[in-house]
């Protein structure tokens, strides 16, 4: 497809997408900026690389966009606050998490617990084997990422 | 919101956003390109999908430059453009055995640094067989983070 030409300083002018151009991701008369480009319906929404810490258990978040916390609900059992929250519950969570050294049973299963627009409940859980049923662990490396529409 | 004019591209000053600028990602009034809004914080940095079988290989990627086969669901992706700290986050799922649930597969995270990403692959198990590592032909990973 041919580019899109603009004058500048001749109408028409040269215009930033406005949220709702961005999510409606049809125009090409309109330029994506830094503050709106994740309003791209294919944008991701929020990210973030978290870890556990004891005294007591809480969730340690390491590095993150969109992300204001996390809160601990038990072994492998936990919520990822987002921090512009989600417009409705119908938005899609994926994660994945590990931990160096681990034995394959002792890798874990990352679950999609439920989804409000202010955070997303997470479970995970250890494979198990033959010898140990699989059980709610906390890994030492978690990753989620979340899209969707925001509000 | 009404729509921002770029009142600051008129004679000839830049109004592309720098990597700083979209690294901030407050700004409308400058916009993104298509070389540099990779550096938006919400942006994927890197993904690849590639084959764990055999003589491994990458079927299609965004930032890997290749992969390392550290043994049976073992593996590194190298990235090109590395992260500017090991704190980043990579998420991942794998094709496992067909029309076995003890043989579906999880992704899991091992080491993360600022060159490359080790992930394992490991299939559920069941009361009777253990779970293992094991290879598999379709594994995709996505990569968030600082660069």
């Amino acid at each position: 497809m041919a580019n899109t030409a603009f004058t500048l300083g001749t109408a028409p002018t040269l215009l930033a997408a406005t949220q709702a151009q961005l999510e409606t991701a049809t125009s090409v008369a309109t330029y994506s900026s830094p503050g709106q480009q994740q309003s791209h319906p294919g944008h991701p929404k929020a990210w973030a690389e978290y870890n556990f810490a004891s005294g007591p258990t809480r969730i340690v978040i390491l590095a993150a966009y969109n992300v204001a916390s996390g809160t601990f609900n038990g072994t492998g059992d936990y919520d990822i606050v987002w921090d512009t929250d989600f417009s409705s519950t119908s938005y899609c969570v994926v994660g994945s998490s590990g931990g160096t050294g681990v034995a394959a049973a002792t890798e874990s299963s990352f679950g999609t617990q439920a989804l409000s627009t202010t955070d997303a409940q997470i479970y995970l859980a250890r494979l198990g084997d033959v010898a140990t049923d699989s059980a709610f662990t906390n890994p030492s490396i978690n990753s989620i990422v979340a899209y969707g529409d925001q509000a | 919101m009404a729509n921002t004019a770029f009142s600051t591209a008129i004679g000839g000053n830049t109004a592309a956003a720098s990597q700083a600028e979209m690294e901030t990602a407050t700004s409308t009034s400058v916009f993104s390109t298509p070389g540099l809004q990779q550096n938006h914080p919400g942006h994927p940095k890197a993904w690849c999908h590639f084959n764990g079988t055999g003589t491994i290989a990458i079927v299609a990627s965004y930032n890997t430059s290749s992969l390392n086969d550290n043994g049976a669901g073992n593996y590194d992706v190298v990235w090109d453009t590395d992260f500017s700290s090991a704190n980043y986050a990579v998420t991942g799922n794998a094709q496992g055995a067909s029309g076995n649930a003890d043989l579906e597969v999880s992704v899991g995270l091992e080491v993360l640094a600022t060159t490359d990403a080790q992930i394992l692959v490991a299939n559920l198990g069941d009361g009777t067989q253990a779970s293992a590592f094991v290879d598999s032909a379709i594994i995709c990973v996505s990569a968030f983070g600082d660069q």
